[in-house]
């Protein structure tokens, strides 16, 4: 029983399921001694005792343990624990925890330490084992999953913006039993703040013309894993409001400023302001931090990085605005750890100086430093959202990595939302997303993933949607955001405040659609290169005409899509020159999920600008003959071909049409 | 037959205790107390017979067993009724009853017997096949039927509804979203006496529209043995004839 069946089937029984795991304080620790010198424990029942459930109550599991900001490893025995600083381990059937803390104290002596706990409920009540097949795992969903439920909705911006996650709303659960009351009480020892649900879907469904098959747990798909902003109850129902994971990306930087506190003789201008954060080389004005000598700069945050190298330093006067090229040791030194440049010569003192630096940022710790846009959005999430490894899709940067090895240099001086420097499209204003065309986003289940946009895509990997698929399917015809040049910003020279442009320009556009339109686009991007391809390629894209179509699905196979995935549609009649679509490529543009009462899935497809079709990329060895190739294949890579531009000689049918992206 | 509602639940009573011979960890014994019958209790997966005991904590009179959404060990075998007397610890198991396999409609399985008057009791799974399996119910009632003196009147309405939600194409295609179903009755009792209206209205004064309660429409069909609710009020009028009334109750089942 998979998922796949659940969707294919025309009769399901739809259940939503919706684990919510809040922390919960714990204090009175003890020591275990004798065996286990090192570890403490405490009582932690695996049901809360409530008049409003008969028996022995809710049933909470215990699925994490922090320390402080800290989370400990889980370990699957008190000898493991004992053995371990920093981890834990539940002895669900006795009632107790086990921990070893980081330093060896008692859990007491730490400012907080917290259990996490899971509790488990559903639209409908439903067991389901915890693991496959495993009777001795089974856990009760309570039905007590009601009305609103997250409506949510992915979107991408006409294919030149970073995507949008939005997920409005709140889930209601039934409370006429009183048993939240207690738990979300502000004197109660949970915390809800911040801490996660999880939501999923599956149900069972029939097979054949009675047998009704449940799918097991780990054939629930996740439909969104959210943060709790607040919760409120009253005799008949507890709200809890969720926020998306993503809106963690408000966080700015930089972070550090300048204070006397800590720097007792900054440079004029300098205080309040913030420490620089940077990746890959450029050059900059560093801040004077310390005046008492001939001038101390720093070039970056210590706290969040060191350097790679200082490639030279420049000494600019400050009545004349002549730059003298500064000599390494005679005239200045550099400590790439503290990230700082202090002045030896006299002659270049701060009074009379400023510096110009041409430094590059952080290293990657394997020799070199991070470059790309995969690196530095992955140290972006580490550093400064403190995700753990365990939230980042590592094998998707890898592939990001490849996909767009261009060099990048992000250096940040005046204050940004991670949000925008990942996807903003305001002028003057670059983002990852833009120097590269890729999107960057949290998946299903809260992990973080990204990828390169192409136009191209595998048939064979892909949803293909007909006729029958849609209860509403209504195509539009796009005549707008179309743009004969474009301008790619790069390698901004933040000393002099100077971008370079490069340039692509389309008179064809400009004749047939009669549009003079420039598009501005500001990139990280270092390398001409690199920004003329990114010129090239944006183009492409907004140099044409798309169709775009708005949709509601009959069933929910796009359930577990996001917005930028590729499907292929089936329709007729449609607004192409054969008078109908077969298996034409679409791009999610927008895509809404309700859940409530039923699942509902509507949206709006763009047929990637009409040139989906036509995307060729290099082969590989693996590739196949021309004449060999399937239908995908062919659609996927690109061949040689003749004088006559054909793939197999004489044969039209091989003619080349393809773009090379 | 006549109609009998099992509305008072010993388990339910405060000095009821409910143990197993094994359960799953989050699926506990005391769960086969809640009236919400999707909530079980479940052994872990033996070779064994598997068992939940039961102590009242007072010798009470015992006249039926009711159990909902029962899992046999394997898919086969029974499950047993036994008295363990009435001392402060559970005696020797005694066979009181045998309850038949649950309605596949319904999910319930009913047994009506002699009253019994005992204070520890046992329901018994057997594993004819000694299979590594697991056993499992949902709620579980004992005690004490009420049995209407006057039935209700025949023909009655009674119906089963499926409440799927439709999702159709613009071709017509229909996909649709599975609700559970539930029977529903209507009854009317004619001419029924002061006593007769007084326990109906007893009984829906201590379980009303919330409490589930089970129902055997007629005792001898088990499709007409359901764990339901009161769907409306009872509402009665003052007839001609003094001291008779005639009073009407709606059933649903519980899903």
């Amino acid at each position: 029983m998979a998922f796949a069946d659940f969707l294919a089937a025309s009769q399901r029984r739809v259940v939503i399921l919706a684990e919510l795991t809040p922390s919960l304080r714990l204090s009175g620790w003890s020591a275990v001694g004798g065996s286990a010198p090192n570890s403490y424990r405490i009582t932690l029942t695996r049901f809360v005792a409530t008049a409003a459930v008969p028996g022995d109550g809710v049933y909470r599991r215990c699925v994490g343990v922090r320390e402080n900001g800290t989370d400990l490893s889980e370990r699957p025995s008190i000898a493991d624990v004992d053995a371990n600083a920093g981890s834990w381990f539940w002895d669900e059937a006795n009632s107790k925890l086990y921990v070893r803390t980081s330093s060896g104290a008692d859990p007491d002596t730490f400012t907080v330490y917290q259990a996490l706990v899971t509790f488990y409920v559903a639209t409908s009540g439903v067991v389901l084992n915890r693991v496959d097949a495993s009777g001795d795992t089974g856990i009760y969903y309570h039905p007590w999953l009601s009305g609103e439920l997250p409506h949510l909705t992915t979107a991408v911006g006409d294919l030149l913006s970073g995507q949008t996650n939005t997920m409005a709303g709140s889930i209601t659960l039934t409370n006429a039993h009183g048993f939240w009351n207690a738990l979300i009480a502000a004197d109660s020892d949970y915390t809800w703040t911040n801490k996660r649900v999880r939501l999923l879907l599956g149900g069972s469904y029939i097979s054949g013309t009675v047998t009704e098959l449940h799918l097991p747990r780990s054939q629930y798909v996740a439909l969104r894993t959210m943060r709790i902003e607040d919760v409120s109850a009253d005799e008949l129902t507890c709200q809890f409001r969720l926020a998306p994971l993503a809106r963690a990306t408000e966080r700015t930087v930089p972070v550090t400023p300048y204070f006397e506190s800590i720097y007792p003789n900054l440079g004029v201008g300098v205080r309040g302001t913030k420490k620089w954060v940077g990746y890959g080389r450029a050059t900059i004005r560093p801040d004077l931090t310390d005046t008492s000598g001939t001038g101390v700069w720093t070039v970056a945050d210590a706290a969040y990085q060191t350097l790679f190298a200082v490639h030279s330093v420049s000494a600019i006067d400050k009545s004349t605005g002549v730059r003298t090229a500064l000599t390494l040791t005679t005239d200045y030194t550099v400590d790439l750890t503290t990230c700082i440049v202090t002045v030896v010569n006299a002659t270049y003192a701060w009074q009379n100086y400023d510096l110009e630096v041409d430094v590059t940022g952080k290293p990657d710790g394997a020799g070199g430093y991070l470059h790309t846009f995969a690196a530095i959005v992955k140290d972006l999430l580490q550093t400064f959202l403190n995700v753990p490894s365990s939230e980042i899709d590592n094998a998707a940067f890898v592939q990001a990595a490849i996909d767009a090895p261009e060099e990048i240099s992000l250096w940040l001086k005046d204050q940004r939302s991670l949000a925008s420097i990942f996807s903003t499209n305001e002028p003057n204003f670059p983002s990852l997303e833009r120097s590269v065309v890729g999107t960057i986003q949290q998946t299903l289940a809260g992990v973080w993933t990204c990828w390169i946009w192409d136009p191209g895509y595998d048939a064979s990997a892909i949803v293909s949607m007909q006729k029958e698929d849609f209860s509403l399917f209504r195509a539009e015809p796009k005549h707008e955001a179309i743009y004969s040049t474009v301008h790619v910003h790069f390698n901004r020279n933040h000393a002099r405040n100077e971008w370079p442009v490069e340039t692509s320009t389309d008179p064809r556009t400009t004749y047939l659609a009669e549009v003079t339109d420039t598009l501005d686009i500001y990139t990280f991007l270092r390398d001409a290169s690199d920004a003329q391809r990114l010129a090239q390629r944006y183009l492409l894209v907004c140099g044409g005409l798309t169709t775009e179509v708005e949709f509601r699905e009959r069933g929910m196979r796009l359930v577990e899509h996001l917005a930028g995935a590729k499907v292929l549609v089936s329709f007729a009649p449609a607004p192409a020159a054969s008078g109908a679509w077969v298996d034409e490529p679409f791009e999610l543009l927008r895509l809404e999920i309700t859940y409530a009462p039923q699942v509902v899935v509507v949206g709006r497809l763009g047929n990637l600008k009409g040139i989906g079709r036509r995307i060729g990329h290099w082969s590989n060895d693996t590739t196949p003959d021309y004449s060999a190739a399937s239908a995908a294949e062919r659609a996927a890579w690109g061949w040689w071909t003749d004088a006559n531009g054909f793939a197999v000689a004489f044969d039209p049918s091989s003619a080349d049409r393809s773009i090379w992206w | 037959m006549a109609l009998r509602l099992l509305y008072n639940n010993y388990l339910l009573g405060q000095h009821a205790t409910i143990t197993a011979t094994s359960e799953a960890s989050g699926l506990p014994a005391s769960a086969a107390a809640d009236p919400q019958r999707t909530r079980v209790w479940r052994s872990l997966t033996e070779t064994g017979t598997q068992a939940l005991d039961i102590d009242l904590g007072v010798t009470s009179n015992v006249t039926c067993v009711a159990l909902a959404n029962v899992q046999l060990i394997a898919g086969t075998g029974s499950v047993t009724l036994q008295q363990r007397g009435t001392g402060a610890s559970p005696g020797a198991a005694v066979n009181v009853a045998t309850l038949p396999w649950q309605d596949p409609d319904t999910r319930v399985a009913m047994s009506f017997f002699s009253l019994q008057n005992f204070r520890h009791w046992r329901l018994l799974w057997s594993n004819d096949l000694s299979a590594n399996a697991y056993a499992e119910v949902g709620y579980v009632f004992l005690g004490a039927y009420w049995e209407a003196p006057v039935n209700f009147s025949v023909p009655s309405e009674n119906g089963f509804s499926d409440l799927s939600i439709p999702s159709t194409s613009l071709d017509g295609q229909k996909d649709f979203v599975t609700r559970t179903g539930v029977h529903t009755a209507s009854l009317r009792f004619d001419a029924i006496t002061e006593q007769q209206r007084s326990d109906l209205r007893a009984i829906y004064r201590l379980v009303g529209v919330r409490m589930p309660i089970f129902t055997a429409l007629d005792p001898s069909l088990s499709w007409t043995h359901w764990l339901a609710r009161f769907a409306s009020p009872i509402s009665h009028s003052f007839d001609i004839a003094p001291g008779r009334y005639s009073l009407d109750v709606s059933l649903e089942e519980v899903r």
